[in-house]
């Protein structure tokens, strides 16, 4: 009687949890053009198929959760050899925990490359790419940095070079993009933890000394000023006549209520600019308080 | 829809719910025994998702990185079995159905911290763990200190830190254990850790320290860091009570202390002296034209100017050109 009903119910609930979604694969991956998910019972399977008719079938793709998971987004990553990314994502939501509310998504991540003719999991790479992004209590918060296709294709190009660790293009690649979407705090945990670490492992000099700018412009502008100034006197010792960095270095200052050390820096910039023939596109703010009074 | 709620409704009463099958204790303490002393319990309240967290990093910035992961990846025991008390365990009960667990019987620096909800039965939602392994630690070696003395040293400052921050729920007990860590890396007298042992005595963070202690502390401390003797000056002067406002205890040995950190270099020291001397709070006379001295040569020596009190004092008529000390 139990499997009786389990048959005939199972068949309406698959119905109607049914869900489907079709992505293509540029470049390919090993063949493969187009890869069809398809939830059943709250399982993802995979189906890849290529110009020449052939497919390949791949089941549960993403592990099944609490809560629905959903497909965010497939995508073929070039490298040693052709990667098959698949990303997942499933609402965590305990509210009744209060301080300790646990809410968030769940990221889980499914990398694959083809080994001797059988699709093969990578589950060193699978882990580094997922990850939880919510809160743990009111104050704790964790992000997954990897959450979208450019920074997750750029982790994967790291992690199977054998970098565990994020680089220095990547860690830009990151708080810029927790910039772009306003996410302030995320900048500002980011480089709390990671500067220190990637300071000693590519240390500035002319070659990265572009890099760390945008890191303290990132920080800059997610209102970290004195993180900010910190990082760019750093990096104005070793490239003291960059003259996008005068700027900078006169934005946070002026920002810290340090306006006579700003003015200076801005009276230098507009100098730079000017000796440059770029007057045209120095800021108007930069003109208006490289007039601060000198004394 | 109609169909599949009927379904569903159906499947409700006659078939029973997979956790049902399995012993559903609803009180939590006996849960929790449960739970602790049977594996296959473990298994079974965490089958779903469980948020696992563990510190990750170096030195100087050690932080928890949270994983989502399926119970069955996680190696059992989760937890350490369990007496029949709960002794070392904190249970706090936040709703009927949320609990939170911090376990501290492997020590407060094996933290583990075990949330748990009450659906059909408890389940595990996350595990926080705080502990703290040499393969965190940078050691490089520290002077007048042993390799014993430098990885409590080490350790002290990562959990002070991550109580330093204030968003992880242990925070007490990060406060409480860094200060274990750094008695034990005072233990032989390095100053660095004597005088952070002591002043974070006087935080409100960690427990306190007894006046004995304190003052053994700041006296290693005293003898080589200008700071240190400028802080035995203020334990001579007002013990260990932060909000003692009265007389100083013992002016001379304070008073003797104050000037070695200022022959020490610490010149921030002078303008303690001058507001002595003009207050008379270290014994004896009040002498205002000392207190001048005193900030005439703080001065000097680059220190935020006191105007208004270089006016004030001249104002009551303080004589210029005198000696500090």
């Amino acid at each position: 009687m139990r499997r009786l009903l389990a048959v005939i119910c199972g068949l309406g609930v698959a119905q109607a949890l049914a869900d489907s979604r079709t992505f293509t694969l540029t470049p390919d991956f090993s063949g493969a053009s187009q890869v069809q998910l398809t939830l059943q019972d709250n399982r993802w399977q995979a189906q890849l198929s290529g110009g020449d008719g052939r497919s390949q079938s791949l089941a549960d793709v993403c592990q099944p959760e609490l809560g629905q998971v959903q497909v965010r987004d497939v995508f073929t990553v070039r490298g040693d050899k052709d990667y098959l990314v698949v990303q997942c994502a499933a609402v965590v939501a305990h509210p009744g925990f209060e301080y300790y509310a646990l809410n968030g998504l769940v990221f889980q991540a499914g990398v694959y490359f083809w080994d001797n003719g059988a699709l093969v999991r990578d589950a060193r790479a699978s882990l580094a790419l997922s990850g939880y992004e919510g809160n743990m209590t009111e104050n704790w918060s964790q992000h997954h940095w990897y959450h979208t296709q450019p920074l997750a294709r750029q982790k994967l190009l790291e992690q199977v070079r054998g970098h565990e660790r994020d680089s220095l293009k990547l860690a830009r690649e990151i708080v810029l993009a927790r910039l772009a979407i306003e996410d302030r705090d995320a900048v500002y945990i980011y480089l709390d933890i990671e500067l220190p670490r990637l300071l000693r492992e590519e240390p500035l000099n002319a070659q990265t000394a572009a890099l760390y700018n945008d890191l303290g412009y990132a920080l800059q502008q997610g209102e970290w000023h004195s993180a900010a100034y910190e990082l760019f006197a750093r990096v104005e010792g070793v490239v003291p006549q960059r003259v996008v960095l005068k700027l900078n270095i006169a934005d946070s200052l002026w920002a810290l209520y340090k306006r006579k050390q700003a003015a200076e820096y801005y009276r230098s910039y507009v100098q730079a600019m000017n000796s440059a023939g770029k007057p045209g596109i120095i800021p108007q703010r930069a003109r208006a308080r490289s007039q601060e009074p000198q004394s | 829809m109609i169909r599949l709620l009927w379904c569903l409704l159906l499947l409700s009463v006659l078939v029973p719910p997979a956790m049902a099958e399995t012993s559903c204790v609803a009180e939590f303490d006996s849960f929790l025994y449960e739970f602790a002393n049977d594996p296959q319990v473990q298994r079974q309240a965490s089958s779903g998702r469980v948020l696992y967290s563990q510190l990750q990093g170096l030195q100087d910035n050690v932080y928890p990185l949270v994983r989502a992961m399926q119970g069955a990846q996680l190696a059992l025991p989760l937890i350490a079995p369990l007496t029949a008390d709960l002794k070392g365990l904190e249970v706090q009960r936040l709703t009927d159905g949320h609990v939170r667990v911090l376990d501290k019987r492997g020590g407060l620096d094996r933290l583990r911290g075990y949330q748990f909800e009450r659906k059909a039965c408890w389940a595990l939602v996350s595990i926080d763990e705080w502990s703290v392994d040499e393969s965190r630690l940078l050691l490089t070696g520290l002077p007048k200190m042993n390799p014993a003395e430098e990885v409590c040293y080490r350790k002290a400052n990562i959990f002070l830190a991550l109580g330093g921050v204030e968003k992880y729920p242990p925070t007490a007990e990060f406060f409480e254990v860094g200060m274990q860590f750094l008695l034990c890396a005072a233990a032989s007298g390095n100053p660095d850790a004597s005088l952070a042992a002591a002043s974070l005595g006087y935080s409100g963070m960690a427990p306190a320290l007894s006046a004995e202690v304190t003052e053994k502390l700041f006296l290693a401390a005293a003898q080589s860091l200008p700071t240190g003797a400028a802080a035995l000056y203020g334990f001579y002067c007002s013990g260990t009570d932060q909000s003692y406002d009265g007389p100083c205890m013992d002016p001379e040995r304070a008073r003797s202390w104050l000037i070695k950190s200022i022959d020490m270099g610490n010149w921030e020291s002078l303008t303690t002296l001058a507001s002595d001397w003009e207050s008379g709070r270290l014994g004896g006379a009040i002498d205002l034209s000392r207190a001048l001295a005193c900030y005439e040569l703080a001065r000097e020596k680059g220190v935020v100017e006191y105007v208004d009190s270089v006016k004030r004092l001249q104002q009551a008529g303080a004589q210029p050109g005198g000696r500090c000390y």
